[in-house]
């Protein structure tokens, strides 16, 4: 329960430090993400291929991205707690990458 | 125990004693005020289930030390003391994020992210005297600073961390830091900077470094063995490690005090060719001609000449303590002066309305952030018990933590108790593992863990 509390509080401390980038981010990816839906609404389907090729590049790019943008490497990545903690980073940024990706995914023809 | 005492104070008060300042607002607070009311925003400002309990009273506390114990304290005690007056003696003005220092001084780090204002972290209401505490009279229960100011109190809180007794070193010169191959992470954010500024113009060049320890309890003892890893990964970085050598001189029979990490660490400088040697204590220092003398139990003098070297000055307790009837009279925390409290409940044994925190606490292990991280909610819980007349119910078992870079990008989690077992915090961490998620939370999540402590939030 307190290791929760604790990163909630580690994850408000770290926004608070670096706010106006993250604020400048959640902005910019709502407001993308709003116009993608309503791009979405006039599809007549959903094209689950280019979500998955978006999750994978978003996913592909994140897992090397996080650790270089602190100064390490996928190379350091030694035991399964690294590779868990780099997947699930990972993860995060494949949504992103589908988010990004969501104007483009709507089927226009049958 | 009185709760009457006279607050006797000089004409200096007025002009010295303040309350903490509504300082002008922040970054942090616009943000938290006026665009971030979320739902984590929402949890973050309420107390966790855990700190829920309230006391009322009319106690005037006295805080020594404005670092993360003393405000940590102040914080949890202005949220959970309902008619207290609390009153924390520092003259420091800036906050530093000691934690980040061998970030600083291992060039991973700009300066920048380890100083910040003590102002912007006070709780509101609280009395910041911008003085240092001279002498404490646990028995008259006052406080007397440099000014002059008496500060009566009915309980105390010391805080005041350590000392470093650079005069114990002949010849140094802590001005000299950055200069002549001469480092240090110890003393300031401005000589961790120089400390880079040295290691980066060794590493280009290459040649002999040497890394000393002493034979004192230290604050964060994680750190020469930090330093002397990454100074070997930058040498390597450099593509200079083929015409240098790196030397471990340490004043004791080990270098870290926990069995199992001392035997892995040995290993790995072992496989990386750093050299040890044992109980070789550093005395003098020639700074100019780059030369360093080190005595041996037997009182025999070996000059050395460096390239480079990483000074850690021995440690004591802070004069006020050491000075006071409230160090250690006996045992072998009464060399240093160290703050005579139980281990368990950080309750001074002799004068039961004061506690300590941090780095004075004459205790057998933890002088880091990490011990602050898990005692404070202690301390606080303990001493409302005592100003409810009970007696303290909780218990320390000693953590500590100390993420020890072993190279960039990778590091390793240890966390220790009182007796040298490991203890990871989380589950499936293996502390004596290299590991990128070590390094991650090292550079980037534990100063706001520590700054959720700070402000006794966590």
């Amino acid at each position: 329960m307190y290791e929760i509390w604790l990163m909630m509080n580690i994850v408000w401390e770290w926004s608070l430090a670096q706010w106006p980038a993250v604020l400048a981010l959640l902005l910019l990816l709502a407001g993308w993400a709003a116009a993608g839906l309503v791009r979405l609404l006039g599809a007549r389907g959903f094209r689950w291929s280019g979500a998955a090729l978006a999750a994978l590049a978003g996913g592909a790019v994140g897992l090397w991205l996080w650790p270089a943008l602190v100064g390490s490497s996928v190379s350091e990545m030694r035991y399964l707690v690294d590779w868990m903690v780099g997947l699930g980073m990972a993860g995060a940024t494949a949504l992103v990458g589908v988010l990004l990706a969501l104007p483009w995914l709507g089927r226009r023809s049958g | 125990m009185t709760w009457q005492t006279p607050p006797t104070t000089s004409a200096a008060t007025a002009i010295a004693v303040t309350q903490a300042p509504p300082a002008a607002l922040s970054r942090r607070q616009w943000l938290a005020s006026a665009g971030a009311t979320t739902l984590a925003a929402a949890a973050l400002t309420s107390a966790p289930p855990a700190q829920a309990r309230t006391v009322k009273t009319q106690a005037r506390i006295v805080i020594l030390g404005s670092g993360l114990g003393g405000i940590g304290v102040a914080n949890r005690l202005s949220k959970q003391l309902a008619g207290a007056t609390i009153t924390v003696v520092d003259k420091k003005e800036e906050h530093n994020y000691q934690p980040g220092y061998t970030l600083v001084a291992t060039g991973v780090w700009p300066v920048s992210k380890v100083r910040n204002r003590n102002a912007d972290y006070l709780p509101h209401g609280c009395t910041w005297v911008r003085e240092a505490a001279a002498s404490i009279d646990p028995v008259a229960q006052t406080v007397t600073t440099d000014a002059g100011t008496r500060i009566a109190y009915d309980f105390l809180v010391v805080a005041t961390g350590l000392q470093m007794d650079w005069e114990q070193i002949e010849g140094m010169d802590v001005a000299a830091i950055g200069s002549n191959g001469l480092a240090s992470v110890y003393p300031s954010p401005l000589a961790a900077e120089a400390t880079w500024k040295a290691m980066s113009a060794f590493a280009a060049s290459g040649g002999q470094a040497i890394m000393t320890l002493p034979a004192t309890p230290l604050k964060c003892a994680g750190a020469p063995l930090k330093m002397t890893f990454m100074l070997r990964d930058r040498l390597r970085q450099a593509g200079t490690l083929d015409r240098s050598t790196v030397r471990f001189q340490s004043a004791l029979g080990n270098v870290f005090g926990v069995p199992t990490v001392n035997d892995n660490v040995l290993q790995r400088w072992n496989a990386l060719g750093i050299e040890t040697t044992f109980t070789q204590k550093l005395v003098a220092l020639d700074i100019g001609a780059r030369r360093a003398f080190f005595k041996n139990p037997e009182g025999d003098t070996t000059p050395m000449d460096y390239d480079f070297i990483h000074v850690v000055p021995p440690m004591s307790a802070t004069a006020v303590v050491k000075q006071s009837p409230l160090a250690w009279q006996d045992g072998p925390m009464a060399a240093g002066g160290w703050l005579e409290v139980d281990p368990q409940t950080l309750q001074h044994r002799r004068f039961p309305n004061v506690f300590g925190i941090g780095d004075i606490n004459g205790t057998p292990r933890g002088k880091t952030a990490a011990t602050v991280k898990k005692s404070a909610p202690m301390v606080v819980q303990n001493l409302m018990d005592v100003i409810e007349g009970r007696t303290p119910t909780a218990s320390f078992d000693g953590y500590t933590s100390c993420p020890l870079l072993i190279r960039e990008g990778s590091a390793m989690l240890i966390e220790f108790d009182y007796q040298g077992r490991l203890v990871p915090s989380l589950p499936l961490i293996e502390p004596l593992q290299d590991s990128y998620f070590a390094w991650l939370m090292k550079v980037q999540l534990l100063k706001p863990a520590y700054v959720a402590v700070l402000k006794g939030h966590a």
